[in-house]
């Protein structure tokens, strides 16, 4: 993949997510999903989202482009693709901004392929909708369009249940990438993928982004895919952002309690050792108690952590953290010593 | 499995969560079955309403049962071809019988036929149907076969026949009669559920638990059939109303006992329509569309009901 | 001593000949044989990708289908030759944990259902106290509080507690092999570890056997003492855990091994040893299965099926590149296994 140097080439944020809040609305009221997410994005950037169940990953990658259905509602928040608002703008732009400058591979969209049409014509939908082209242009970019995620222009008569998993997937970041967007959201592109077909349609993925010098959001639950593929990570937990930084730093040393629990339980080949979890539950997103949401199962929790919600703060050049330790601390001190005596 | 050290300082095995700080809180312990099934969303707008007015229908008869003179229903009790008028609501036929206490009577003989046949045709479909899903095999291509032969036939025909040859008529005998058609709908749909259910984890699940064939039948996949069940037997009940509504029509139906379709079968051999009698056979075609409405009220919402994908989303 | 649990040659062919177009048939499974023997309670896990055959393993493992050719036997009976009270034994001591930790129980009842189930079919219990303290402490060893999880109805729990309830079921009916079906692929990276130390918690302090069926090799190898790896029906590699993950000698397992996203920014991911997995094979192979699409493969790859050959004691790979290492004399890849005693090729076991 990448050399493992600096992150991409210009500095400049292409995309700027702030206090981005996004609720469910239940008759017993509303479902916190995504609760004051702030982060920035450079051209060139790969950032990796990580979260489990009930984290709010999956609301936000639909939610950034306002493509949430009710229940789920934009609560607060501006999310700036080149200095303009996406959530404020109005249907017409915000379409025209969808797929030309910033793009969804959803969940799952190898299922999404419409089965009943051919793989040129789903492509030329995408271009389709942002203007007409003559016929001979909409077949050299529907050629490109496949010859840039590694697939024969010969796929495009066929129909999706001729493709394998991972030829569907990338026919899906095909149609995504076809108009060169700046900003590429993969919600959990390759989730039912083998391992091996994975890692080619990340490789892919990788390519492409970088042949157009946009930026990835890439949301997930697997930390190694985040690890192989991004340079900066951030956490969610109960639908904020507990930690953010360079993959490299918050892999090495993190930061966050959560962060911490969450690299120790990943089983490595490093040697056989024990398998630790962590233990309890992530908290339900209905009436939130106020303080830290990771209090309930924190090691470190103490006083201030039970009523007073920690917000992100900067603790090194580009990395933020959202907990009472910092900044009286440098790093993450050892475990308590109740917490100790558990672990073996 | 004797205690450790550890489970009896209260952990609770592998790593349990610290005692100090509060767990997730605890959640309520489930609500009874009945309380469940109140509160979960399932209760459209259109079951409440259709179950209403079948309700209304029923309150109808039977208050109004108590309240009419059987003898005004027999003919040339009372003078005939009136109007509505204060003495008789609904007017009186040629025949001398006032329409009021016909439909009052007729009514819950017609929605007796219609359960009867809902209540056999359902209760044939349950149990090919289960049989036929679970364990396949020649069982399964017979009941198949049949079914959907019997299906594709035009079913007036076969009723026609039955219908004639029946010697006294009554509403149990009408309602058996249209019952042998309306068995096939359900086996289907019942059996391409099992079919669904019998893949699913729990079942190998149970049988991991030692659970005999005939038990898995029982315990396991028929719970799951309930909905289904409601939804086959509204569908059941309301297709042989029609079917028994039209045979009587045609005047297969019962002589002695009224029902909605006889009272349409004297109107329509008196002329009724031609002489203008409108309140002879106008009341049961109402009454017959307001039973229909509220079934299919019913139908949409026990489709609600039972399909889960249907619920509002939360 | 008789094995415990036996896959003799076993095949499995899915399809073939439909009534008016022919379909290929698929071979699921491909001359397979697998011993679990009574006396050492091991971890093994079966590892492969879709189609590799591993799915099919559990389910004749489990009795759930039966063999093309070949036999499945427990306590050296065969499955279908087996008396009701066989029967009823097999079913209790080879208990299955599976994928789905909400689809395995039965919406219409409390978790507390698929607990009692097997007390009052197997008799577990003497009486209804004794069967709910039974249950009280096979929820506790997978870490479960009991008052928060009895009474409730699946959709109450999480992934990860149902996943438990489960592992605690398997436990309860006090089986010999638990067979876990990708046990942990749906649950949060957090929680499998907590599943996965239960089973190994079972294995070590009650002697139970576990067959781990995965395509996830970190956690087979963080597990397992030996593993079998499957390409298309066929083992392509089997041995010690340790030395076919660590050093995988058959080209697939070092695909596979390379392929894994460590969470390790010091092995990172290359691209260029990469073939194009998906390309529909230029021809077909008569000989090794994976030749289309081995960097490595010759002549011979193609023209016959590669035997077990064996390169260490405790490692047996069906490949070419090996051909003056010895063969092992069966194909029951279980005799190259961690604790398995060392014997030459030939001698008689």
């Amino acid at each position: 993949m990448r050399p493992n140097d600096a992150v991409g080439p210009a500095a400049e944020p292409v995309l700027q997510v702030e206090d981005f809040a996004v609720y469910y609305d239940t008759p017993r009221g509303p479902v916190k999903a995504v609760d004051g997410v702030t982060f920035a994005l450079r051209a060139g950037e790969r950032l990796g989202l990580i979260g489990e169940s009930g984290s709010g990953k999956t609301t936000m990658g639909t939610a950034l482009l306002r493509l949430n259905r009710p229940p789920a509602r934009i609560v607060r928040g501006r999310v700036l693709l080149n200095e303009r608002d996406l959530l404020a703008v109005p249907e017409r732009e915000l379409a025209r901004m969808r797929l030309g400058e910033i793009a969804l591979v959803p969940q799952g969209a190898m299922n999404a392929l419409n089965p009943v049409m051919r793989i040129r014509d789903q492509i030329e939908d995408g271009l389709l909708a942002h203007g007409q082209l003559p016929k001979r242009e909409l077949a050299e970019r529907v050629a490109h369009a496949l010859a840039r995620v590694g697939l024969p222009p010969e796929l495009a008569d066929r129909y999706p249940h001729e493709l394998s998993g991972g030829q569907k997937q990338r026919v899906a970041i095909a149609i995504a990438t076809v108009l060169s967007p700046r900003v590429i959201v993969a919600d959990e592109p390759t989730s039912a993928l083998d391992v091996v077909v994975q890692r080619q349609v990340m490789l892919t993925l990788g390519r492409v982004q970088e042949g157009l010098g946009a930026a990835v959001i890439l949301i997930g639950h697997d930390m190694g895919l985040i690890a192989q593929f991004a340079d900066t990570v951030g956490v969610l937990y109960a639908g904020r952002l507990v930690e953010h930084g360079p993959i490299d730093d918050v892999l090495a040393a993190p930061r966050h309690p959560y962060t911490r629990m969450l690299v120790d339980s990943l089983p490595t080949l490093e040697g056989k050792r024990e398998l630790r979890g962590i233990p309890g539950l992530p908290p339900p997103l209905l009436n939130l108690p106020p303080g830290c949401p990771f209090a309930p199962r924190c090691p470190y929790a103490f006083d201030r952590c039970v009523g007073e919600t920690p917000l992100p703060q900067v603790v090194a050049p580009g990395q933020r953290v959202a907990c009472h330790l910092y900044p009286s601390h440098a790093e993450l001190p050892p475990p308590p010593a109740a917490a100790g005596a558990r672990l073996g | 499995m004797g205690e450790t050290a550890r489970q009896r300082e209260g952990e609770t095995g592998l790593l349990s969560p610290p005692s100090a700080p509060a767990d997730a809180p605890p959640r309520p312990l489930a609500p009874s079955s009945a309380r469940r099934l109140r509160g979960s969303g399932r209760w459209s707008g259109s079951l409440v309403v259709g179950l209403v007015i079948l309700l209304a229908v029923l309150l109808l008869s039977v208050v109004g049962g108590w309240l009419v003179d059987p003898k005004d229903g027999i003919v040339g009790a009372v003078t005939p071809s009136q109007p509505p008028s204060a003495r008789f609501l609904l007017g009186t036929d040629s025949q001398g019988r006032d329409v009021l206490t016909m439909l009052v009577l007729g009514t819950p003989q017609t929605i007796r036929i219609g359960l009867t046949a809902g209540v056999v045709g359902v209760a044939i479909g349950l149990v090919l149907g289960l049989l036929s899903g679970y364990f396949g095999g020649w069982f399964d291509g017979t009941v198949r076969v049949l079914s959907d032969a019997l299906m594709t036939v035009p079913g007036i025909a076969i009723l026609l026949i039955i219908a004639i040859n029946v010697g006294h008529m009554t509403p149990f005998l009408m309602g058996l009669t249209v019952a042998s058609l309306s068995w096939m709908y359900p086996t289907r749909s019942i059996r391409a559920q099992v079919l669904s259910i019998r893949e699913r984890p729990y079942i190998a699940v149970a049988r991991a638990n030692g659970a005999s064939e005939a038990e898995i039948v029982f315990r396991e996949v028929m719970p799951n059939l309930l909905p289904f069940i409601a939804a086959s037997f509204v569908g059941a009940t309301s297709g042989a109303m029609l079917a028994s509504v039209g045979l009587e029509a045609l005047g297969l139906g019962t002589n002695d006992v009224h029902t909605l379709g006889t009272m349409i079968f004297w109107a329509q051999k008196y002329s009724a329509v031609l002489r203008g009698q409108w309140w002879w056979f106008g009341p049961p075609i109402a009454m017959i569309a307001t039973i229909f409405i509220g079934l299919f009220f019913v139908s949409a919402g026990v489709d609600r009901f039972a399909n889960p994908r249907l619920r509002q989303q939360t | 001593m008789a094995p415990l649990l036996e896959l003799r040659d076993v095949t499995k062919v899915y399809g073939g000949g439909g009534l008016l177009r022919r379909r290929e048939p698929v071979v699921a499974l491909d001359n397979f044989s697998l011993t679990i023997d009574d006396g050492r309670a091991t971890i093994t896990a079966v590892a492969g990708e879709s189609g590799s055959g591993k799915t099919t393993l559990a389910h004749l493992a489990l009795g759930h289908v039966a063999p093309t050719s070949g036999a499945v036997l427990y306590r050296g009976r065969a499955l279908d030759a087996m008396s009701r009270a066989e029967r009823l034994q097999f079913r209790r001591e080879v208990q299955p944990v599976f994928q789905d930790p909400f689809a395995a129980f039965n919406p219409f009842y409390r978790i507390d259902h698929v607990l009692t189930m097997p007390i009052e079919r197997f008799r577990l219990a003497a009486s209804a106290r004794e069967g709910r303290r039974l249950i009280v402490e096979a929820l506790e060893m997978v870490g479960l509080r009991p008052q928060e999880t009895l009474g409730r109805f699946p959709h109450q729990l999480s992934g990860g507690q149902r996943q438990r309830v489960m592992v605690a079921r398997a436990l309860l009916c006090r089986p010999k092999v638990i067979l876990a079906d990708e046990p942990v692929s749906m649950v949060d990276a957090s929680l499998r570890a907590t599943i996965l130390a239960s089973l190994q918690r079972l294995n070590r302090e009650l002697g139970i056997s576990v067959v781990y069926i995965t395509h996830d090799l970190t956690t087979a190898y963080q597990i397992s003492d030996d593993i079998v790896v499957l390409y298309r029906g066929s083992v392509a590699e089997a041995g010690s855990a340790e030395q076919v993950i660590q050093k995988p000698k058959h080209p697939y397992t070092r695909l596979l091994v390379s392929s894994i996203p460590l969470p390790d920014r010091g092995r990172r991911w290359t691209g260029e040893d990469l073939p194009d997995v998906e390309a529909p094979a230029a021809r077909r192979s008569a000989g090794c299965k994976f030749a289309p699409r081995c960097p490595a493969a010759m002549d011979v790859c193609w023209a016959k099926p590669p035997p077990l050959f064996r390169p260490d004691d405790h490692r047996v790979a069906s490949c070419f590149l090996y051909p003056d290492s010895p063969v092992l004399d069966s194909n029951d890849v279980a005799r190259v296994f961690a604790g398995a005693p060392v014997a030459t090729a030939g001698a008689a076991q």
